[in-house]
């Protein structure tokens, strides 16, 4: 399962898809809409994505952990259009034999995703709103390290 | 020939286009198209850092040699998770 989807994110299906009589552990990752971001008080986000795309790059990113490690099933569903604060826009399960394997490819999944994946984020705050990572967003930094992973 | 040219995030926005169609001479690259954008719409980059491109799904260099419909998207700095 590599697919972006328009309605609220269902971890179970993802175990579902994942779960194997040869995995010892199940990883899995959620990051969620949080309230505040680099000072800002956050109302919304807003993705978009090439869907048709996006789910290519997240089915390689799937054969990429499978070639690193010693894993048995990739699940990545990114979600779009608004997402509420606290509700997840984007989920990884990764089963393997072992615990450190699951975690390991399930970290590389994440930060891969953020690096490649044709996706994009419209934080809606008080006082406006900025695609992240634009020059715009950049600008409206205060200086403090910009890290904008929500977990 | 002509390419399919989607658009995306903050470019998108700016311009007020999702997608158009662009005719191109044969053996154009995609500096070439890049080019031909830049002059229709302005700066393409503007307000960006960066600008990848893709065709029929995959990320290409800025010398790759487009052929007739393709499918090319320009790419903002992606900001997914």
């Amino acid at each position: 399962m590599f697919s972006i989807c328009d309605t609220p994110i269902v971890l179970d299906r993802l175990l579902a898809v994942v779960a194997d009589p040869d995995a010892g552990a199940i990883a899995t990752f959620l990051g969620t809409t949080r309230r505040t971001n680099r000072g800002r008080n956050v109302l919304k986000l807003e993705y978009e994505a090439y869907s048709e795309m996006a789910e290519s790059e997240l089915r390689r990113i799937g054969e990429e952990a499978g070639k690193r490690w010693p894993i048995c099933r990739v699940a990545i569903v990114h979600r779009v259009g608004e997402v509420p604060l606290g509700e997840a826009s984007v989920a990884i399960a990764v089963s393997a034999p072992h615990r450190a394997e699951a975690i390991h490819a399930c970290h590389f999944a994440i930060d891969r995703l953020k690096h490649v994946a044709p996706i994009w984020k419209k934080e809606h705050f008080e006082g406006g709103e900025v695609w992240i990572g634009s020059l715009a967003d950049c600008d409206h930094g205060d200086g403090e390290h910009h890290d904008d992973e929500k977990s | 020939m002509q390419v399919r040219v989607l658009y995306f995030g903050i470019v998108r926005e700016r311009i007020g286009l999702s997608e158009e169609v662009v005719a191109l001479v044969e053996s154009s690259t995609v500096a070439d198209l890049a080019a031909i954008l830049s002059a229709k719409h302005g700066n393409l980059a503007a307000g960006v850092s960066s600008l990848r491109l893709a065709v029929n799904l995959e990320y290409v260099d800025s010398d790759a040699i487009l052929h007739d419909d393709d499918e090319v998207a320009l790419i903002p700095p992606v900001s997914g998770g």
